[in-house]
C-alpha cells in the first residue's frame, strides 16, 4: 500500500493554486493594458443584444398588464389624460418662456447658445449596470466625445461622457457615487446658492447648508450656465438640533430607470462640467 | 464551499446569469462570479468577474483605484477560500493509491 505524506499533498496543491493565481494575475495586467478596446469590442456585440433584450422585456411587461382589470385600465386611462393636460399646458408656457429667454439673450449679444447635440439611445441602464451609469449607442462615430454633457431632454442633464468607443459610450450620471460637483441651489430662480453637490448612487445626491438656509422640498440644483442645467431636484431636508450644517438630500431630475433616449450636448471647450476633485 | 458537482455549479451560474439579464438586474449577473468560485471553478469565476470589469468600466469616484472591483473580488474569495481550507479545515487524511 502507498500513501502520499500529507506535506508533500499540501505541498503540491499551494504550488498549484498560486500559480494558478499568478497566471490569472498576468491576465488580469494584460487585459488591464487593452481594456478599452476590449470594451469596445464587448459593447458594439452587446449593445444590439441589449435593445433585443429591452423590447423582449417590454413586450413581456405588454402582456401581463392585459391581465388588468378593465375598471383599473379606465382609471388609469383617466388619471393619464388628466396629467397630460395639464402637462400640455405647461409645456406651452415653457416653450413660451424658453423662446422669449432665448431672443432676449440674442439681443443681448449671446446667440451661439444652441449647443449642437446628438440624439442616442440607451442601451444599458441601472439597475442592468452597477456605478450609475449609463451606455448609449452611439460612440466617437457619431461626434461623441469626452465630458460632453447628457441631456434627458430640454434642460435636465443626467451625466457627463466618460468612455467613448467607436459605436458606443458610457455616461457616468451626477449621482454616481464618489462623483462631486459646484452647483446652484436655486428657488423660484430668484435666491441662489453656491453649493458642493456629491453623488450617492441610485439617482441621488448629497449635499450641505449652513443651519440658517431656507430649503425646501422641490427646490431645484443647476449648474451656473447661461442657459439652464438642471441636475437635481431637492427631495429631502435633514436639519439635526445641535448641527450647524443641514443636509440636503436630492434626486437626479428624471430617474436614470425609465430612460431611453438621451441627447449629448457637445462640450465647447475642455470641462463644462465643474468636477471638485 | 458549495457542494454542488462541477455540472451543477456551471449550470447555477448560468441561471444567475440569465436572470440576470431578463431582469436587468446585475447583482444577479455578479452572483454567479460567487457561486463558480464557492463551487471551486476558480478560472471561470475570474474570468467572468475579467469580463464584467470590461463591461461595466471601472468605478468612478475613489474606487477608481480598484480598476477591476469584480476581479479583485473574486480573487481575494478565492485566495481566502484556499487559505481559510488550509487553517481552518482539518486536510491531512492521507489517501490510499
Amino acid at each position: 500500500m502507498t500513501t502520499i505524506s500529507p506535506n508533500r499533498k499540501r505541498f503540491r496543491e499551494r504550488t498549484r493554486f498560486f500559480v494558478l493565481l499568478g497566471v490569472l494575475v498576468l491576465v488580469l495586467v494584460l487585459v488591464g493594458l487593452a481594456r478599452e478596446p476590449l470594451a469596445s469590442l464587448f459593447w458594439s456585440i452587446a449593445a444590439p443584444l441589449s435593445k433585443a433584450q429591452s423590447s423582449s422585456s417590454a413586450s413581456l411587461g405588454n402582456f401581463f398588464s392585459s391581465f388588468s382589470s378593465n375598471q383599473t385600465l379606465a382609471s388609469e386611462n383617466a388619471r393619464l389624460r388628466a396629467e397630460l393636460a395639464s402637462s400640455s399646458i405647461t409645456m406651452i408656457d415653457r416653450d413660451l418662456l424658453w423662446s422669449e429667454n432665448v431672443e432676449l439673450k440674442s439681443r443681448l449679444g449671446r446667440p451661439g447658445i444652441n449647443t449642437p447635440r446628438i440624439l442616442a439611445a440607451v442601451v444599458a441602464r441601472p439597475p442592468q449596470v452597477p456605478y450609475d451609469t449609463l451606455m448609449l449607442d452611439a460612440g466617437a462615430d457619431a461626434g461623441i466625445a469626452v465630458e460632453d454633457l447628457v441631456s434627458a431632454g430640454g434642460s435636465a442633464f443626467v451625466g457627463r461622457v466618460s468612455n467613448v468607443y467607436p459605436t458606443t459610450a458610457r455616461v457616468v450620471l451626477f449621482s454616481s457615487p464618489g462623483e462631486s460637483y459646484q452647483a446652484i441651489l436655486t428657488r423660484a430662480g430668484t435666491t441662489t446658492l453656491a453649493i458642493s453637490v456629491s453623488g450617492q448612487g441610485g439617482g441621488s445626491l448629497v449635499s450641505e447648508v449652513p443651519a440658517g438656509t431656507v430649503v425646501h422640498i422641490g427646490d431645484l440644483v443647476l449648474f451656473s450656465s447661461l442657459m439652464p442645467q438642471i441636475i437635481a431636484r431637492v427631495v429631502a431636508v435633514e436639519e439635526g438640533d445641535a448641527s450647524s450644517f443641514k443636509k440636503i438630500y436630492m434626486q437626479l431630475a428624471v430617474s436614470p430607470s425609465v430612460l431611453n433616449f438621451v441627447e449629448v450636448y457637445r462640450a465647447p471647450q475642455g470641462h463644462a462640467v465643474p468636477i471638485t476633485h | 464551499m458549495l457542494s454542488l458537482s462541477r455540472t451543477n455549479t456551471y449550470i447555477a451560474a448560468a441561471v444567475a446569469i440569465i436572470f440576470g439579464m431578463l431582469f436587468s438586474w446585475w447583482p444577479l449577473t455578479a452572483l454567479a462570479i460567487l457561486i463558480l468560485i464557492l463551487g471551486d471553478r476558480i478560472v471561470e469565476g475570474v474570468g467572468l468577474a475579467l469580463v464584467l470589469d470590461i463591461a461595466f468600466g471601472a468605478p468612478p469616484g475613489p474606487l477608481h483605484i480598484l480598476y477591476f472591483p469584480f476581479t479583485f473580488g473574486a480573487l481575494l474569495l478565492a485566495l481566502s477560500m484556499r487559505l481559510s481550507g488550509y487553517v481552518l479545515f482539518d486536510r491531512r487524511s492521507q489517501e490510499t493509491l
